[in-house]
């Protein structure tokens, strides 16, 4: 009888550790083979049937990636982008998260629930006209429109930064205010000085979010000299003369900087997507 | 206790911390929400003047659009398969990584990695994989017999093929879920495990009805996102082969981005816009009766 228990345990165990192997190989397998294909220089790209583990290794593919199709410009104009973007959402959404957290005014909840209703809008719905109002802006092909916008609060980045404030005591504002503190004083020195999680959380997920943009920029863009990393990997596919090689090693080349922010601040961004990370 | 009404100074610092959003959103959401409302009511190929046109836009997708009416019946075979296929493996996998065993964390950030990976790099390394003389899959599968698929070459396959794309992107929903299987209160268990109920029934009738509102939340985001996925097609299929994979969202950008007809498009996006709506207020409707809020406070 105990007998029994125990190899059914153990049964249900082996049962499990192999499913847990199986779904990781599955999700991971696409990622291993960029990176298999990226250092197996331009032979290995053809070889049939194709080597699951590196045969080969050559840096060719990413010198091709690198000198041919510009990867070094891609890659500082992504860089430029996220400079203002991660700047101007995490400045922007924090003012915005103190106002509704810790301020009393006419219509909050309104427009707060206005807040969370606009992180529903889909994309395509609000992309035509903003694409009709950076063209009359004259903002076509520059990175004003990837940009520009982050600077007056993202609304998913104002929620994380509202529901952290509302967690900080009050009496903290209360006896500032006492002491003749204004508004904005509290703001910068009591709670800024608190936020590090959200702020890296909002930094994480900005990262993630302008890194991997590529519908935005393939509307907004045109001129290859303004071309980001996603974009620059696009159009890399032609129909005619493609090398796989070289689109290989610039998709590693790409998916390096988040899988390794992603690795090294998985807390931050997972908590902030499931949003018990932030509580305390 | 003290503060009950509130101070002049107070609502104006108030309105002052949130104006930029106030701003951002007049400028950025409103106004143009706004007007391409307006537009879609409109004839604008965005050279000309605007000349209106009343309902024709929204009859046109009706009636002398093939692609659209077509695209609209993908998408709904599409939303129809992503949405239960997200939701029911990224629950199976999200109950995987609560068992008592090890390696749990690594395969947590494994299953979620694909979220960090854009649109243009993730759909260009399936495209990759998808070939059908040389592709990784097509060889792997044929360790278990099974013959090469033309993943994406063939058009009745190749919506399917992109289904299996938005399958591997479920990091997500997988999160959500975990962080709520992970608040079940363990007594909830230890209870049903003196009742002699075994792991299964325990799963039906403590786990799911106590995540329901997480089940809730992401059948509304998958859903929501799903009818909009755009990247993958753009960048694996372009709509081919021969249309298989023209889904209505690509009919819209192809309609704004490349034949710059920019009041159809508005009409197109807007109907899109009130399908997802009305199907979202069916599911809140429908909400009361399935999802079970768990508050102390009875909500």
């Amino acid at each position: 009888m105990i007998y029994n228990f125990t190899i059914k345990k153990s049964l249900n165990k082996i049962i499990l550790y192999f499913m847990l192997i199986l779904t990781s190989m599955v999700f991971l397998l696409p990622v291993y083979w960029i990176f298999v294909k990226a250092i197996n220089g331009p032979v290995g790209i053809f070889a049939y049937p194709p080597d699951i583990w590196p045969k080969r290794f050559s840096i060719e593919n990413f010198k091709t990636a690198f000198s041919t199709y510009h990867l070094m410009r891609n890659y500082a104009n992504t860089g430029k982008i996220l400079l203002f973007a991660l700047s101007g959402a995490t400045i922007s959404s924090s003012i915005v998260g103190f106002g509704f957290a810790r301020l009393r005014f006419p219509g909050r909840s309104l427009l707060f629930m206005i807040v969370i209703a606009s992180i529903l809008i889909p994309w395509d719905v609000k992309v035509i006209p903003q694409f009709m109002l950076f063209s009359k802006l004259g903002w076509i092909n520059t990175y004003l429109p990837l940009v520009v916008p982050l600077w007056f609060g993202f609304p998913f980045y104002i929620f994380i930064f509202r529901q952290f404030i509302m967690q900080i005591p009050y009496e903290l504002d209360e006896s500032a205010i006492i002491d003749g503190c204004h508004r904005w004083s509290i703001f910068t020195h009591i709670i800024l000085p608190l936020l590090k999680a959200p702020i890296i959380t909002v930094m994480v997920l900005e990262f993630v979010r302008s890194w991997n943009d590529f519908l935005d920029p393939l509307i907004y863009l045109n001129s290859s000299l303004k071309y980001t990393l996603s974009l620059g990997i696009y159009y890399m596919i032609t129909p005619y003369n493609m090398d796989w090689g070289a689109v290989m090693a610039a998709a590693a080349v790409a998916v390096l900087f988040p899988v390794l922010v992603f690795f090294f601040l998985q807390k931050y961004l997972l908590g902030g997507l499931s949003f018990d990370g932030l509580k305390g | 206790m003290k503060r009950l009404t509130i101070s002049t100074q107070e609502k104006l610092d108030g309105y002052l911390f949130i104006l930029p959003w106030i701003l951002g959103f007049l400028v950025f959401y409103a106004g143009p929400l706004l007007f391409s409302f307006v537009v879609s009511f409109c004839n604008w190929d965005y050279l000309q003047n605007l000349t209106f046109i009343g309902l024709k836009n929204y009859f046109k997708i009706f009636s002398s659009d093939a692609y659209a009416l077509d695209g609209l019946k993908k998408t709904a075979i599409f939303v129809g398969l992503e949405v239960p296929l997200q939701l029911g493996l990224s629950l199976l996998i999200a109950y995987l990584l609560t068992q008592n065993i090890r390696g749990t964390k690594v395969a947590k950030a494994i299953v979620y990695l694909p979220a960090v990976i854009s649109g243009a790099v993730g759909g260009i390394i399936w495209r990759y994989m998808f070939n059908t003389q040389s592709g990784v899959l097509n060889y792997l599968i044929s360790f278990i017999g099974i013959k090469p698929i033309p993943w994406i070459d063939d058009p009745s396959i190749a919506l399917y093929s992109i289904v299996l794309t938005g399958v591997w992107a479920i990091g997500q929903p997988m999160i959500l879920f975990l962080a709520a299987i992970e608040g079940v209160p363990r007594n909830y268990y230890e209870s049903a495990d003196i009742d002699g109920a075994g792991k299964f029934s325990q799963f039906i009738h403590i786990t799911l009805p106590l995540i329901s509102p997480t089940i809730f939340l992401n059948l509304i985001i998958v859903m929501i996102s799903q009818f909009q996925m755009l990247a993958p097609i753009i960048v694996i299929t372009s709509g081919g082969p021969v249309n298989a994979t023209r889904l209505y969202s690509y009919v819209e950008y192809t309609n704004a981005f490349k034949y710059l007809k920019m009041g159809y498009a508005s009409a197109l996006s807007w109907f899109m816009f009130a399908i997802i709506l009305l199907l979202s207020l069916i599911l809140f409707k429908s909400s009361n009766k399935w999802v079970y809020y768990h508050s102390e406070r009875g909500n």
